[in-house]
């Protein structure tokens, strides 16, 4: 029997029958809910369970392996010599980036006028280059032959492709194009935070006698400060997870390439996954990224207060 | 005398003049000369460090690989050679080129409807409507946008292989119906156009939850659906390692995939690496056919990008910052 409940100037309401009404709130959130279960969270899961599983002709025996595809991949001298890259690369790429699209973007903001606007729209523009293309375009920029930078490259004394593009350099050439990728954005992204300083705290400043720098500074860098941490961290992450570059300049280059095939964890993982058939030792190589992954996710949510998740119930 | 009597007075007025400019100067532009220059002699060389490549990219298959060696670099050689560097690109596995950039506008379109038609709803619910579940919901969100696509794309191999459609065209548009970004950027959009006071007033007046989402939420979304459109196709477009990986077969491969494979068997990149020799002619896949290949790769989003770079900033950080 359903329980009634009466209040006074109001008709019987169902307990029951409230209970049973249908909620749109779930019904309009379960079709992208199923799709992140299967597209995100499920091979996160996967990898973990086929991190422990053996693989006879691509069908798994789960959880028969215990450590086994852990202790290849640690005994694999590529897992560790590839995330030293992407470390090296992470550290090397993130603070050129990081330094670089901060100081120019407090740069640009020193005065509003359209010059300001016309290097914003600018440099965002190479960050719409695709990966192959860029990998490939960087190959010709850095070639002295080529190059429409020759003249600065002939005087640091370099007359070939290999004279800088070489395994010595492999780091450099990555960051690099790394930071012609990325910068852009990411100086586009500030001096917007940057030209949303209210125009009454910079009023007050320069009446305070601050002078174009120090308002830089203090007043306008602290105002982006919060959201560089998203982007440092960010930054990382995708750096350690890079794949399309190395791999591109690898394919292309040939015998002559300057990154070896297994030069990124991607790279190595792609290994075992298509040429070994392995995804016991690829999902180490996998469970690796995600661990990297969603702890700088959960960094950014709790720490940075770049996002909200404040909800009227 | 008169003159030298003029003298400190005629300086004093020059002086006076100087440093009305200056005041005028910094009034006007809020920083002194030598800033303002330093300001100006940045932009100039991030401009060169920035559009010099985009242009030599642009004009490399315009020259024959012996122009590209002769020519100044950022030279145009004739116009007609895009078209060889085309024609000889189109000799290439008979033509695959062409189905390439099909499959890369197939692929994203496909993906794009799925991707904004599950995000709207999802973002409209999470913002609006109040049920259980809705804030852990909207943690898994914030944490799976924040993940680098690249970190899951082996174990997605894996899914999808054990679900057959590896190999298939679905393995490159399903995965993008998962599309974080867009449901906390739709998420964000109602919350500030539909305040909780304009939701209350709608129920009293016997609107219901899905009624709401229909004639309130779906006419509001056109506002959004650009930015989302736009941030989306970006990642779809360029997208390689997925595409890498899930396609085997060379004729469903996406263009950033198809370029891989070119360079992997023709080289082009350097003089001694020239593999394929297309013709009786001795014609082969060079440089200006390998930037004819980036140039129509690039083309598309740079389009975008020039068109839409507001909207682009806001998916880039998912609405974290106001413009």
């Amino acid at each position: 029997m359903a329980t009634s409940l009466t209040f006074p100037g109001q008709s019987t309401v169902s307990v029951r029958h409230k209970r049973r009404k249908w909620n749109w709130g779930v019904a309009l959130v379960i079709p992208y809910v199923i799709a992140a279960l299967l597209f995100a969270v499920g091979p996160a899961l996967l990898a973990i369970i086929f991190s422990f599983s053996e693989f006879t002709a691509g069908k798994p025996q789960l959880f028969v392996a215990g450590l086994n595809n852990y202790i290849k991949v640690i005994k694999d001298p590529s897992f560790f010599k590839a995330y030293w890259n992407v470390i090296r690369f992470s550290i090397v790429a993130t603070t050129s980036g990081f330094v670089g699209s901060v100081a120019i973007a407090l740069l640009l903001s020193l005065t509003r006028d359209q010059l300001g606007t016309y290097a914003r729209s600018v440099f965002f523009l190479p960050g719409s280059i695709t990966g192959p293309a860029l990998a490939l375009m960087f190959l010709f920029m850095l070639d002295p032959t080529l190059s429409p930078f020759s003249p600065i490259f002939h005087l640091l004394g370099w007359q070939k492709l290999a004279d800088f593009v070489n395994s010595g350099n492999a780091i450099l050439v990555m960051s690099v194009i790394r930071f012609y990728l990325m910068s852009g954005t990411w100086i586009a992204i500030f001096y917007a935070a940057l030209e949303g300083v209210s125009a009454e705290l910079i009023e007050a400043a320069k009446i305070d006698g601050c002078g174009p720098w120090r308002l830089a500074w203090y007043i306008r860098r602290p105002v982006i400060m919060g959201f560089v941490w998203f982007m440092v961290i960010q930054l990382i992450a995708n750096n350690l997870m890079i794949f399309g570059e190395p791999y591109l300049i690898a394919t292309a280059m040939g015998g002559a390439s300057f990154i070896d095939p297994f030069w990124s964890p991607n790279m190595l993982g792609s290994y075992y996954t298509l040429t070994l058939a392995n995804f016991g030792m690829s999902s180490v190589v996998a469970i690796s990224q995600i661990i990297i992954s969603f702890s700088s996710s959960i960094f950014i949510v709790t720490k940075t207060g770049a996002f909200t998740t404040q909800v009227t119930d | 005398m008169t003159t030298n009597s003029l003298s400190p007075k005629a300086g004093m007025q020059k002086d006076s003049a100087l440093s009305a400019w200056l005041r005028r100067w910094i009034f006007r532009t809020g920083i002194d000369p030598m800033t303002w220059l330093l300001r100006l002699g940045v932009i100039v060389l991030m401009s060169v460090f920035y559009i010099v490549p985009l242009i030599w990219l642009i004009v490399a298959p315009t020259k024959t690989n012996q122009q590209m060696a002769e020519l100044p670099p950022l030279a145009i050689g004739s116009i007609e050679y895009v078209g060889k560097a085309w024609a000889y690109l189109m000799q290439f596995l008979s033509g695959v080129l062409s189905r390439w950039i099909f499959n890369s506008f197939y692929y994203v379109s496909l993906g794009l409807i799925l991707s904004i038609s599950f995000a709207v709803p999802a973002g409209f619910a999470l913002a609006v409507i109040p049920f259980r579940l809705r804030r852990p919901l909207l943690w898994m969100t914030l944490l799976v946008m924040l993940v680098p696509g690249d970190a899951l794309v082996l174990p997605m191999y894996m899914e999808l292989f054990y679900m057959k459609l590896i190999d298939t065209q679905w393995a490159l548009i399903v995965p993008a119906a998962s599309f974080p970004v867009g449901v906390y950027l739709v998420f964000q959009y109602y919350k500030a156009t539909m305040p909780a006071d304009l939701v209350a007033a709608a129920k009293v007046d016997g609107c219901s939850d899905i009624s709401m989402f229909w004639y309130i939420g779906v006419p509001l979304a056109r506002n959004i659906i650009g930015t989302l459109a736009f941030t989306q196709f970006a990642g779809l477009w360029g997208g390689f390692f997925a595409a890498q990986l899930f396609i085997d077969n060379a004729v469903l491969k996406p263009l950033p995939a198809g370029i891989a494979i070119i360079v992997s068997q023709c080289g082009g990149i350097l003089p001694t690496t020239l593999r394929c020799i297309l013709n009786p002619e001795g014609h082969t896949i060079a440089r200006a056919e390998i930037a004819l290949l980036g140039v129509i790769s690039t083309l598309p989003v740079l389009i975008v990008y020039a068109l839409a770079q507001r909207m682009i900033i806001r998916g880039a950080t998912a609405g974290a910052i106001k413009e």
